[in-house]
């Protein structure tokens, strides 16, 4: 029988000539995790640092400059926030559009040295709006926009103020055309402008995470574009006049889009650099070179780059914190072996996911248990498994590799001799995630499971496995969702029955009514599951609604309708003279952080 | 001559016709379009989205018979008769300009392929001359090794390793200022906005590309000069008395080259089509990388308007390396 060290080794023999030779090409998934980072608790943690790199008056001026998202080309579709879903879209619209809402920074970590982003998505504050809305019964939530909320000042809005039709309207188009309507559809009943300033949202029901998925979303809006722009399809594509900080300045395909400050903007005097100028370059050595030549100002990193560059960049600041994008292996529930329940926990068993971390060179501050769980990026829902497994109960022992344990399961589901399989993933995700599903497969291996990897295709991945059309003997193995922002985003996209895309086979949606459906082997079957999703959506009191999602986590510890793997943290790195650095995960970093930062450069 | 100039010349425009029509037929044939992307995307609860309806909005559900396979050839048709009328038709998403788009990325990749070429030209022709006319000796065997290392140093692994040496310059106590100069600007130029930047950015990438080229180009130029030196009116140049350099330089290069020109109308093609690797690399906005961005999120149009410049650069750069062959060599003529 092997040993740890052995599997390790050969997996490390397989990485470490990969990695010689291509040592560090574009990683364009890990663009995926676009701007920010997320602190995650950590036994030897200890708070206090403050959120930012602070100084206590910011100067002003100066031109930032640095990769867009990181190590993913950036390069936008199209510059439609509203119509075009994407991640490239999202990431350029929080520099120049505003949202109702927008997030907080949370308070900073110091993990062993290592600052990293605790992020709560509930500390939410006002963009557009001067403050979160007032709340009525639960359902009724009064906006009032700011008084000296612009556009930009250019044709054909010229600097005219904000009124709520605009933010009418805005909603009105997101309703009718954005691809990421489903949550507003299913829970917004009606949106009335009561005056310029004021406007009153309705609800359907209760929904306890309505501030982050409805209101202060930077996943897909909605954003406040005049409609000048906005009903003209033909420029919104691209051109964009919000009312955001940066004036979208110019975009050149595949090499920058520039933005240059805003004066008019609400919270004057900032943003304090007078532009933005974000690369869309991907290639690791060229960021790198830029970084040491004191071209750039800061990048976002993989983890497959944190050692290298925290040797080869001692000046850089440095940020680090779990991965946001989350994934792992899905099913086919209608084809074996997958359908019986006992494979899927052998196979959650059988991954060494502290192995992994350590293996794939993490940043210490992830604390060894990132990405475990259904929800593992959500500091305040999760619960680990592994370091506080009496917590989460005896569902926890799914979490924990046992070898014995699973060829335990495997046999009884069958499969004495173990079973060959197909991992099916595509190319797309780029070495970081690549390692991780070789490391996935080569530690589960010891348990009987012989995986072999089939990487395909982008498009092609994403009309067949992606949707759960997955054969047998096959699974999926992959990041899933981009950079949710409560709990709420993974259950109904990735899981529910319901769900447009829901990543596990049979394909298609299953209406609401229909559910639950009796004796079917996939999440349909799971009526219990399916009401604990629905009652934490609607539980107001946050509490209670983190203590709903941590029994949701415990469930599917068991039923295992996904075997989560084990997520890599990404890791952001700035120049010295980059300060006032709040970093918080989302697609919101133009508004969010960018903002708040100043240039301190030595003439 | 001139019968054959005017056949050729007809033939380009149902050569590039066919290319096209053949690469939207093949787009088909792929798994998944634009829809299955923003499907994909849709990140959130959404049972109103389907598939169909994002296909209806972005008008991309032509068919004819029922048959998706035939109705590209409407789709094919529209768009060949925009082209007709200077319109490459837009992106579904942005609804940028296609046209617009290769007018600013051709000048991109043809400069950098015409770089590259020049330099591979520069290093492989002298070198190949040289080494066969000192065949056999050291000279001759460097050469051949240095063909065979530049053609086996693959140029996205010489990209790469640039910038690890551009950025490791000052760790090794180089002189800052050469270093921050061989970076090559992250914020690409075009020459006319600002000529420094631009062969900043360009002389890089052209060069790994043309070392790459080189390697083949130096051993065709050999094994074609030892087969012309080796011919009867060399010999006889010899047996006249004439100097090494009136033989090799005004008797056997021009005939050496003939199926080396050859060679290189082959590999401007294989140039402009194929310098995607470096152009991500270096950050350079050419149509490569527009390729590969069109095909990866299936945006059609873009797909049809890089392959046709493609098209249209391969099926001139034959034609006229075919019209050259009489320039070249008297002999050759064409019925």
């Amino acid at each position: 029988m092997a040993t740890d060290s052995d599997y390790w080794s050969r997996f490390w023999r397989t990485r470490l000539s990969r990695r010689r030779l291509l040592q560090t090409s574009a990683v364009t998934a890990a663009g995926l995790a676009a701007a920010g980072v997320v602190g995650c608790g950590g036994d030897n943690e200890k708070q206090g640092a403050p959120t930012a790199t602070a100084v206590s008056s910011p100067k002003a001026g100066g031109t930032f400059r640095g990769p867009l998202v990181g190590l993913s080309t950036g390069n936008p579709p199209s510059l439609d926030p509203q119509r075009q879903l994407t991640f490239l879209a999202q990431i350029p619209a929080a520099y120049h559009y505003s949202r109702l809402l927008k997030f907080a920074p949370g308070a900073t970590k110091d993990v062993e040295g290592v600052k990293s982003v605790q992020i709560d998505f509930s500390n939410v504050e006002g963009d557009a709006c001067a403050t979160v809305p007032e709340v009525v019964d639960g359902t009724t939530f009064n906006f009032k926009l700011r008084d000296n909320l612009k556009f930009h000042n250019i044709a054909p809005v010229n600097g005219r103020a904000v009124t709520a039709d605009d933010v009418k309207h805005s909603i009105d188009i997101f309703a009718a055309e954005s691809p990421n309507r489903g949550n507003w559809l299913a829970q917004v009943a009606s949106v009335e402008v009561v005056d310029p300033k004021t406007f009153t949202i309705k609800l359907k029901q209760p929904f306890g995470p309505a501030f982050q998925v409805l209101f202060a979303n930077n996943d897909g809006g909605p954003w406040v574009i005049p409609a000048e722009l906005l009903d003209n399809k033909d420029q919104v594509g691209k051109q964009a006049i919000g009312s955001g900080p940066w004036i979208f300045d110019s975009w050149q395909p595949n090499v920058v889009i520039k933005w240059r400050k805003n004066p008019d903007y609400y919270d004057a005097p900032k943003p304090y650099m007078d532009g933005f100028e974000g690369l869309l370059t991907a290639d690791p050595e060229q960021i790198l070179a830029n970084l040491k030549n004191e071209t750039f100002d800061g990048s976002l990193g993989s983890s497959d780059l944190w050692t290298r560059w925290r040797s080869e960049l001692p000046q850089g600041q440095f940020f680090t914190g779990p991965e946001h994008v989350w994934g792992g292996a899905y099913f086919n529930f209608a084809n074996p072996p997958f359908n019986d329940v006992r494979v899927r926990q052998a196979l959650s068993m059988a991954i060494d996911r502290p192995g992994i971390l350590s293996a794939l060179d993490q940043p210490k501050a992830t604390g060894g248990g990132s990405g475990i769980t259904h929800v593992s990026q959500y500091d305040r829902f999760w619960v680990d498994p592994i370091k506080d497994a009496s917590t989460f109960g005896p569902n926890a022992k799914y979490y924990k590799r046992d070898v014995a344990a699973a060829k335990a399961l495997l046999a009884a589901a069958g499969y004495p001799n173990g079973l060959d399989l197909t991992a099916k993933s595509s190319n797309v995700y780029g070495p970081g995630f690549k390692s991780q599903m070789d490391a996935v497969a080569s530690s589960a291996a010891e348990a009987g499971f012989r995986i072999t990897l089939d990487l395909g295709e982008y498009a092609g991945y994403l009309q067949t496995t992606f949707l759960g059309d997955i054969p047998e003997n096959s699974f999926g193995l992959a990041p899933l969702t981009g950079s949710p922002i409560d709990p709420h985003n993974i259950f109904f996209t990735v899981f529910h029955p319901s769900s447009g895309r829901h990543n596990w086979g049979p394909k298609g949606a299953v209406a609401a009514a229909d559910l639950p459906k009796t004796g079917d082997p996939s999440p349909a079957g799971d009526g219990a599951l399916i009401a604990l999703w629905t009652k934490q959506a609607q539980e107001l009191d946050a509490d209670k609604r983190v203590e709903l999602v941590r029994d949701v986590q415990r469930t599917m510890a068991e039923s295992m309708w996904l075997v989560p793997w084990t997520g890599v943290s990404t890791a952001y790195v700035y120049q010295p003279w980059v300060k006032n650095i709040k970093l918080i995960r989302g697609y919101g970093f133009g508004v969010e952080t960018a903002v708040d930062m100043y240039l301190d450069k030595p003439a | 001559m001139r019968q054959y100039f005017i056949r050729r010349a007809l033939l380009v425009v149902p050569t590039v016709l066919g290319v096209t029509l053949l690469i939207t037929l093949l787009l088909q044939i792929l798994q998944g379009n634009i829809a299955d992307l923003i499907f994909a995307e849709s990140s959130t609860y959404n049972q109103e989205l389907t598939k169909e309806k994002i296909e209806n909005d972005l008008g991309i559900n032509d068919t004819i018979l029922g048959s998706r396979f035939l109705g590209a050839f409407k789709q094919w048709g529209e768009w060949i008769g925009g082209v007709a009328h200077g319109d490459f038709g837009e992106y579904f998403r942005s609804r940028r300009s296609v046209g617009g788009e290769l007018v600013n990325r051709t000048p991109v990749t043809l400069e950098l392929s015409g770089l590259a070429l020049a330099f591979s030209l520069i290093i492989a022709l002298p070198i190949g001359v040289i080494s066969a006319m000192r065949q056999d000796t050291m000279v001759d065997h460097t050469a051949r090794s240095f063909s065979i290392f530049m053609l086996a140093l693959p140029s996205f692994w010489l990209g790469t390793m640039y910038f690890v040496v551009v950025g490791s310059w000052h760790d090794w106590g180089l002189p800052k200022s050469i270093g921050d100069w061989l970076l090559p600007p992250s914020i690409y130029k075009n020459f006319w906005e600002d000529p420094e930047a631009n062969i900043r950015q360009m002389w890089a990438p052209a060069a790994i590309l043309g070392f790459a080229l080189a390697g083949s180009v130096m051993r065709l130029t050999r094994s074609q000069m030892l087969e012309v030196l080796r011919q009867d009116y060399v010999r006889t140049a010899w047996s006249k008395g004439l100097r090494e350099r009136t033989v090799v330089v005004r008797h056997a290069i021009k005939n050496a080259f003939i199926p080396v020109f050859s060679l290189i109308g082959v590999q401007i093609a294989i140039l402009v089509s194929g310098s995607v690797v470096l152009e991500r690399i270096f950050g350079l906005p050419g149509l490569g990388l527009m390729l590969i961005e069109a095909v990866t999120q299936r945006e059609y149009v873009a797909v049809q308007g890089v392959l046709l410049v493609v098209a249209i650069v391969v099926v001139l750069t034959n034609f006229v390396v075919d019209m050259a062959y009489s320039l070249l060599d008297p002999r050759i003529r064409y019925a």
